[in-house]
């Protein structure tokens, strides 16, 4: 049992920090930039500090940035030091994690738009009511660091800053709240057993909003795995308010960050926010569950969507090491070995700063001493002013999380080549009754044909409804098949599913012109 | 120390999407055409296929014509009340319908009449179950007319077999 929860738990942590380390590493760039490029007052200004567009402003920027929860911690630090009040920056804390261009994409083509469009503005209402209240009872939360970060010179000095600014937060007060973060996970772990959210979500359960809220604030999404999931409740005919709740809660909040909360505003404020927070979530969770309930979907009684919160092994009668090596080894992708390896190197260095400089002498070193005003070297080697660049730097990353949605979504011949094995292994493992070959090749194939739809989206300006309802035949084929392979008894009927599944693909094949075209 | 008078307008402020929700939640149930708890049941099972879901767009067609004419009979007989549980079928495989016909190999012209057929009966079916709510038999009728004219596209089509000619 020990080794089951021990084992677990530590899966769910790599996981997660496989998932979140781009998005980590982003929002140590975006806090490095506020610090070392923008300062305090550009920041401010950048926030619309102290006018009626702050929250708002804060909402949009936090939509437009591609952060996570646990990336959204350290900026969320650099902002409490510019002196940003304390509801812009949590306003901003907890949505810049629930949506993002690449995110917001892949969500449109998991439900009818309008509840996505819904979910936004509940978002910015959330944001608006929850910050314009921390600002109505605890005025004056908006405390600049003093004295401030004095600039650093331009040039390789500056580009220095940036990167030491980040291994030093990441090895330093920032690790610890990631910590804390990550052990929420470990906690779901250890409470809930294998499979235990699979049938607690469902639409006429009327608790559904409060369990999800339970099970969400400790655990940890990134927006795309928000997203995902957000998906395969709708397509399960979940509750919509549960969903609400997963989003706000699972992508926008973590203990880390509540903790840095408790921590900077102290104890009370922050039970204070939570229990505003929570009513507002609760109170449209609970809103919105009825009125946007999809009405062409059948609810399937039970959803796969939540495993990940759960301790992945059986107590009992399971080779957990064997389970554990080999889902590390099959899940966890090249890209995201590499996004471990940096993160990972970046805190070996950060970790050897702080033990061999811990007073922080380099960036004193590098810092520009007071009055001395950066020169220009040449004709065309110019000194851009922090904000300047800064500016841009930000304007890069949001122009990446935009333009790379065209890398992320390809065109559709490129997704059919790319699904082209998954299918093979899939229909292979259904005809064989080899679960782990469908349990590898069903999520590719649910996410490449999630993936298909935004890129025809984003090149066509339209998916037809021709088009969108055989991926969905395709995806129910590909569920059914997956709860077929659950149970031994069902050999015969997964056979006869592989078979359908190969089909619907070759349907859906030919409706995205990908192909020889369907006969009219 | 919070103001109490600030936290208690601000819970209540907070509540009102709740009220709203309420409210919107027993709307929908009063509403003639919204189902019942006892409909909701028949899919709660997972992954259950309803009974009275077709197999495929052949048993569909075959499906709405004969549920079809038993509403028919049923009204010509003036017992309306007896056809309730077979409009809630029609209901429910007009909505299924785009889904089944696109599990075959319906080219998209085909498929998009299909869809428009479906959307025109789930209406008519709908407004026909409100109208026999309302107790109004005498135009109980209405939402039928035109209805026959789809109901022969969809034995046609089926019977033409272009939804069951897999094209490997």
């Amino acid at each position: 049992m020990f080794e089951a929860m021990f084992l677990g738990g530590l899966l769910r942590v790599i996981q997660a920090l496989a998932a979140a380390a781009p998005t980590i590493l982003i929002g140590l760039l975006v806090a490095a930039t506020l610090r070392r490029l923008f300062g305090h007052a550009a920041t401010r200004r950048m926030f619309g500090a102290g006018t009626w567009r702050e929250l708002p402003q804060a909402w949009l920027i936090g939509m437009l940035l591609p952060v996570c929860s646990l990336g959204a911690i350290p900026v969320a630090r650099e902002m409490r030091r510019a002196g940003i009040s304390g509801g812009t920056i949590l306003a901003f804390a907890m949505t810049a994690p629930l949506f993002n261009p690449l995110s917001l994409l892949y969500g449109l083509t998991l439900s009818n738009p309008v509840v996505l469009l819904a979910f936004a503005l509940c978002s910015l209402l959330i944001v608006t009511v929850v910050g314009a209240a921390w600002d109505w009872f605890f005025p004056g939360t908006a405390k600049a660091e003093d004295p401030p970060p004095r600039p650093v010179a331009p040039g390789l000095s500056r580009m220095a800053a940036l990167l030491l600014y980040m291994v030093r937060q990441l090895a330093g007060s920032s690790l610890g709240y990631l910590a804390i973060a990550l052990l929420g996970v470990v906690l779901l772990n250890v409470v809930l057993p294998v499979g235990a959210m699979q049938t607690v979500v469902e639409q006429d359960n009327p608790w559904a909003p409060l369990i999800m809220t339970a099970v969400a604030i400790p655990a940890y999404a990134t927006p795309m795995t928000a997203m995902g999931q957000l998906g395969m409740m709708f397509n399960h005919g979940n509750s919509i308010g549960a969903a609400f709740a997963l989003l706000v809660f699972g992508a926008g909040l973590n203990l880390g960050l509540l903790a840095w909360m408790a921590r900077t505003y102290g104890g009370r404020r922050s039970a204070a926010w939570m229990l505003i927070l929570l009513a507002v979530v609760i109170g449209l969770a609970y809103g919105v569950d009825r009125p946007l309930r999809p009405h062409d979907v059948e609810p399937a009684g039970h959803t796969h969507a939540f495993d990940i919160y759960c301790c992945p092994f059986h107590h009992q009668g399971q080779d957990c090491w064997q389970k554990f090596n080999s889902t590390l080894s099959e899940e966890i992708t090249r890209e995201q070995r590499w996004g471990l390896a940096l993160l990972g190197t970046m805190l070996a260095i950060g970790v050897v700063l702080q033990i061999s400089d811990p007073r922080q002498r380099l960036e004193r070193w590098l810092e520009t001493p007071a009055g001395e005003a950066p020169q220009r070297i040449g004709r065309f080697d110019w000194h851009l002013p922090g904000p300047v660049l800064g500016g841009i730097l930000l304007a890069i990353l949001i122009g990446l999380s935009i333009g790379g949605s065209f890398v992320y979504y390809p065109a559709p011949d490129q997704c059919f080549l790319a699904m082209e094995f998954h299918k093979a292994e899939t229909v292979s493992g259904g005809l064989g009754f080899r679960r782990h070959e469908t349990d590898r090749g069903i999520p590719l194939l649910d996410d490449w044909t999630r993936r298909l739809q935004v890129g025809v989206y984003l090149r066509q300006g339209r998916v037809s409804d021709y088009q969108r309802m055989k991926a969905r035949v395709f995806l129910n084929k590909l569920e059914l098949l997956q709860h077929a392979m659950d149970d031994p008894l069902h050999r015969q009927e997964a056979a006869q599913l592989a078979l359908a599944v190969d089909l619907a693909h070759i349907r859906m094949k030919r409706a995205f012109g990908v192909g020889s075209q369907a006969p009219e | 120390m919070l103001p109490f008078t600030k936290m208690l307008l601000l819970f209540v402020i907070a509540m009102v999407p709740l009220g709203l929700g309420c409210q919107a939640n027993s709307e929908a149930r009063d509403e003639p055409g919204a189902p019942s708890d006892d409909h909701d049941h028949l899919h709660e099972h997972s992954h259950d296929t309803p009974a009275h879901r077709p197999r495929d767009f052949g048993a569909a067609a075959a499906a709405v014509r004969k549920l079809h004419n038993f509403v028919i009979e049923e009204l010509d007989e003036g017992h309306a009340d007896h056809a309730h549980e077979a409009i809630d079928h029609l209901i429910d495989i007009a909505r299924w319908l785009p889904e089944i016909a696109a599990d075959s190999d319906l080219p998209e012209s085909q498929w998009n009449a299909v869809n428009a057929d479906a959307q025109a009966l789930g209406r008519s079916y709908a407004s026909l179950e409100r109208s026999i709510h309302q107790h109004s038999a005498s135009i109980a009728r209405q939402p039928l007319a035109g209805l026959e004219a789809i109901i022969q596209r969809l034995e046609k089509l089926a019977e033409s077999g272009d939804w069951n000619k897999p094209y490997r």
